[in-house]
């Protein structure tokens, strides 16, 4: 009961941080048309604001403000400079995402390369059901599910959520409609550097902290993000439940480094199989799927 | 048919495919690969110049691995410079050669290694097995018209390979990988020709080299070559025009991986170690690199970029070891936003225009 309990936990949280960070991840790849290969390095820089707080001994709380608008100045930055000059050039982007990422990676290599271990906000033990567990490690799933739901409700609700789909389907016949497609695109691309950093914040205290961290993050969201289905945000949700939790559930069988390996050819003969994505049905992926996916 | 593509009117502008037509050489099939095999040797006379009067043996010996990582970038290139294809994982097929030509000399994995011409038998195997890989994964990802993703699968492939690369340490040596690798030789009857230090290294891979390019620019002057370009320059058309697209793609990746494999094993045999290091994402974005600045679709840009970078990195390494990294993801970015063509382009470009300009009917007109 207990190892069932350690075994669910662990893949609850993986499940729900993945989906945090794929989230961020898909909405670049659909509003920007680009696959974002620094994405990795958005989530280790917010995981440095954790590491800043830590070392400056202020409120651990401060360090999701912090690491998210570390991001989001950054993705402001982005977003006026590098970011028009790729969108809906695939491979040119991946190439730009990619020395960025080596750019932001090597530049805090250069300020401290040493791995970081940051104190999690809420210390002692929590007991359900006979297994003690962090309660971090608790609000952590909360809070991710709490921050996808918002984004979630947000897209499906509100007036800006509205505009933002109608950018992802058809930026020009949104355009025609009077949505200033570009406003769109530019504040949805910061608010995903955002949410990035927001959660590099928030899984900061249950990972080391250093430069080269975002590399396994950004592998496992190119596979969930492909392999549940771009074209919709329940795909994207279920190819990153499926990953983050199959990977933590069998990491728990075997050794971590076999369950990652069978995660990833898992996913690979999943997405030759249906190359639309497993959730997301064909028609819906012929209409909606992202430009640089077909 | 050159002719036609070249004149397609929605013509991506990321291919860069106007510069890299320019920079082929006019002229006759067999006048083209010989030019391509002297430019090749002339750079290889130039760097070996360079190095034995600074370094003598020991820079020689690093010129020669210098040259096959030029080598793994003309297969780079091979691959996405004229059929359009961009793998992310290319490192992969050049640490499987070189493990391949591990395993056949040094009793790791095989308890007693084939005595007689290991050297050859290794260089064999390094060429099939990356092969074989190639065309697993190629069809995997080409079959049924689903290319437009090789990508994914190829850096699902270089992660898996790293894994296996780190973590099975019976097979691949763990993190300090395989050494004391045999040098490369060959035995004929009683004689036996070993190259283990030196001028002899140096010339053997640049002999393999300039072969290489001159029987790769030999396919590229074919109508192979054509069928390449007119997939990289508008798939779809080529496509409607009768082309078995996904075969074409499905052969090149395959032949570039199998120059990767051996270009793997010259480096496994030259510096006599390898490790799992090579396999990863590190060196398969440093060749594209290395063949964005010296210009996709040359062959030759990628020998002139690769050979560029690494004398940067050489004389950057020490406290400056650091800044190189900054240096690699600063020229990405730089070169992706400035839409350049490459050196080898840009110089053939500017060579076009001089020699406009000294025309004597006194008509200026563009390289073009």
């Amino acid at each position: 009961m207990e190892t069932f309990v350690y075994v669910s936990m662990n893949a609850l949280m993986a499940m729900s941080t993945l989906c945090l960070i794929s989230l961020g991840f898909w909405v670049v790849l659909t509003q920007l048309g680009i696959f974002n290969f620094a994405h990795g390095e958005f989530v280790m820089l917010g995981a440095y604001g954790a590491v800043a707080m830590h070392v400056w001994r202020l409120d651990p709380w401060l360090s999701v403000f912090v690491g998210g608008a570390m991001m989001a100045i950054l993705g402001c930055i982005l977003a006026f400079t590098v970011m028009p000059r790729v969108v809906n050039r695939p491979l040119d982007a991946i190439l730009l995402t990619w020395g960025l990422g080596l750019v932001l990676q090597q530049l805090v290599e250069l300020l401290s390369s040493k791995q970081w271990l940051v104190k999690s906000p809420i210390q002692g033990s929590l007991v359900v059901l006979g297994a003690s567990l962090p309660p971090y490690r608790l609000f952590l799933v909360g809070a991710c599910a709490a921050l996808v739901t918002a984004v979630l409700l947000m897209m499906r609700y509100t007036r800006f959520g509205l505009e933002m789909r109608a950018a992802f389907q058809d930026a020009e016949m949104a355009r025609v409609n009077g949505i200033n497609a570009k406003r769109v695109t530019t504040v949805t691309f910061v608010s995903a550097c955002t949410l990035c950093g927001v959660a590099g914040a928030l899984i900061a205290p249950l990972v080391g902290v250093y430069p080269g961290m975002g590399s396994q993050y950004l592998t496992k969201t190119i596979l969930a993000v492909v392999m549940g289905g771009p074209a919709s945000v329940t795909g994207v949700l279920g190819g990153a439940a499926l990953i983050g939790g199959s990977e933590s559930a069998l990491s728990a069988a075997t050794a971590s480094m076999a369950a990652s390996a069978s995660v990833i050819a898992f996913a690979v003969v999943l997405i030759r199989m249906r190359p639309s994505g497993l959730f997301v049905r064909k028609e819906v992926a012929d209409l909606l799927a992202p430009k640089a996916m077909k | 048919m050159t002719k036609a593509s070249m004149a397609g009117d929605i013509q991506p502008r990321q291919a860069l495919p106007i510069e890299a037509q320019e920079a082929a050489p006019r002229g006759s099939a067999l006048r083209r690969v010989l030019q391509s095999g002297g430019g090749v040797v002339a750079a290889c006379a130039l760097l070996f110049m360079l190095l034995y009067f600074y370094q003598g043996d020991a820079g020689l010996n690093l010129g020669s691995s210098w040259l096959i990582f030029a080598l793994f970038a003309v297969s780079v290139d091979f691959l996405w410079g004229y059929t359009g294809v961009l793998s992310v994982g290319q490192g992969v097929f050049f640490g499987l050669g070189g493990y391949c030509y591990a395993w056949m000399t040094v009793p790791i994995v095989f308890d007693a290694p084939v005595t007689s011409n290991a050297s050859l038998l290794g260089c064999l195997a390094a060429v099939l097995v990356p092969g074989l890989v190639a065309l697993l994964v190629g069809v995997l990802s080409f079959h049924g018209g689903f290319g437009a993703n090789i990508w994914v699968f190829t850096l699902a492939l270089g992660l898996l390979a790293t894994m296996l690369g780190y973590s099975a340490t019976g097979v691949f040596g763990g993190f300090g990988g395989i050494n004391l690798i045999p040098p490369l030789s060959l035995t004929i009857g009683d004689w036996t020709g070993t190259v283990g230090w030196g001028v002899p290294v140096y010339l053997t891979v640049a002999c393999v080299l300039v072969l290489v390019v001159m029987a790769l620019r030999w396919v590229l002057t074919s109508d192979v070559g054509l069928l390449m370009a007119s997939i990289r320059d508008n798939e779809e058309r080529s496509q409607y025009l009768g082309t078995n697209v996904n075969l074409v793609k499905l052969a090149v990746f395959v032949v570039s991986s199998m120059v990767a494999g051996l270009a793997g094993a010259l480096c496994a045999g030259v510096n006599s170690t390898i490790s799992p290091d090579v396999m990863g994402f590190g060196l398969s974005l440093s060749v594209i690199l290395w063949v964005m600045i010296g210009g996709r679709g040359t062959l030759f840009g990628g020998v002139v970029g690769c050979l560029a970078m690494m004398l940067l990195q050489w004389q950057m390494s020490g406290s400056l070891a650091g800044f190189y990294q900054l240096v690699v993801g600063g020229l990405l970015i730089v070169i992706v936003l400035t839409r350049s063509g490459g050196v080898v382009p840009f110089t053939v470009h500017l060579l076009g225009n001089m020699a406009d300009w000294i025309r004597p009917d006194g008509r200026r007109g563009t390289a073009r």
